[in-house]
């Protein structure tokens, strides 16, 4: 499994319940949701897909397994899609 | 010899006169040695009296040239202290080229506060700012705005001091299309044209609206709300619809209307508009019967904490 960490080319800056996200090197810039926000917080350290899953469980156990797996698949993947993610080896 | 007049102090000497005018915390000069421009700066910047410690900025020259040698049949020249030159065909189209040419020295320097592409109009100490892509209905809305009590501050450039929330409009007349005439009535377009410091344009005029409703442009005003006109992504609305806009969103979508200033960078211009949007309300508004527009946008503002 691979670890996933945001990018330290990456600047966030809380707006309310919401991160603004800026690379520096693509010039990029995105709008994460509140749960994105906070999916966003426990990248800095370094997390798999695996792990996400577990964090967004327990924080919501109404969600369920399944459905918080597709979810932090999916912003894994949108992450990856405008770079502001970067292996952690 | 140093006279006051207007408020913009200006200077004479045997041959020259200084007109100086300015916005905190900058301050522009105009050297010229004909009289009957002179007086015309000082009509056209008689709004932005400079401070006497404000640095200066930019220095420009203007002076008759019909006998000089000189491309084409242009009988004015102006110059300014950075090199740039333009040549006009009579004295309000130099100055105008100065003001502009001033509001381009002035903007990058303008450390401290964010300049934003918009027109401002103020309502008892509270002011909407409008945003939006060329043609998409600033000025036009501005308009409706100042025709339903607003004092119009700016067409063009707001700069926002993002420590206090609080804007100034840049140092420069308003600019309105000829078609602008039917929004706001004969009377009140004859009345710019025949202001004192009104000039014609290629497409309209440009003026001073204190000038015409007598309200001094305040020192500063409060942004209460921001209206976004024609907003790339934003969701299908009904004609003349207002919608909130989270304020992540609207720093994102101020984003394409900061005014380039020295070392920032996009990044830098997120993180000084991330405190502003948090506490200034951010709205859409459709495109819909220009009254009605008016209307919504004057609610946005009640809305408003």
């Amino acid at each position: 499994m691979t670890l996933q960490r945001s990018s330290p080319d990456v600047d966030a800056s809380r707006v309310g319940d919401r991160l603004v996200l800026y690379h520096r090197g693509t010039r990029k810039a995105l709008v994460l949701n509140p749960t994105g926000s906070w999916l966003w917080e426990q990248l800095a350290t370094g997390r798999t897909t695996e792990q996400l899953t577990d964090a967004l469980v327990e924080r919501w156990p109404a969600l369920g397994r399944d459905r918080a797996g597709a979810d932090a698949a999916a912003f894994l993947d949108e992450l990856g899609r405008h770079d502001m993610l970067s292996a952690a080896g | 010899m140093t006279e006051a007049a207007h408020g913009v102090r200006h200077v004479t000497d045997a041959a020259h006169e200084t007109v100086r005018w300015g916005q905190e915390p900058l301050a522009f000069e105009l050297v010229t040695s004909d009289a009957t421009l002179a007086a015309r700066a000082r009509d056209v910047f008689a709004p932005w009296p400079a401070a006497d410690e404000a640095a200066l900025a930019a220095r420009f020259e203007v002076r008759r040239v019909a006998d000089a040698a000189c491309e084409g049949a242009a009988a004015w020249e102006a110059r300014a202290d950075d090199g740039t030159c333009a040549h006009r065909d009579t004295a309000d189209e130099a100055l105008r080229w100065v003001e502009l040419s001033a509001i381009q020295a002035f903007v990058p320097r303008c450390e401290g506060a964010l300049a934003l592409h918009g027109a401002m109009v103020d309502f008892d100490g509270r002011a909407l700012l409008v945003v939006g892509p060329g043609r998409a209905g600033k000025s036009s809305l501005a308009c409706a705005l100042w025709r339903a009590g607003g004092a119009l501050l700016t067409d063009d450039v707001a700069l926002l001091d993002l420590a206090t929330a609080t804007a100034r409009p840049g140092p420069r007349r308003i600019a309105l299309r000829a078609g602008s005439a039917a929004l706001l009535g004969e009377d009140l377009w004859r009345r710019i044209v025949a202001a004192r410091s009104s000039t014609p344009t290629d497409e309209g005029w440009c003026f001073h609206p204190g000038e015409i409703d007598g309200r001094p442009i305040p020192r500063a005003t409060r942004v209460a709300a921001v209206i976004f006109l024609e907003r790339s992504g934003r969701p299908a609305l009904a004609p003349a619809a207002l919608a909130p806009i989270v304020p992540a969103g609207a720093v994102l979508a101020l984003l394409p209307y900061v005014i380039a200033q020295r070392g920032l960078d996009p990044g830098d211009a997120i993180r000084r508009i991330a405190p502003l949007a948090q506490d200034v309300a951010a709205f859409d508004l459709a495109r819909g019967p220009l009254d009605e527009m008016a209307q919504r946008a004057r609610a946005a503002l009640a809305e408003a904490a």
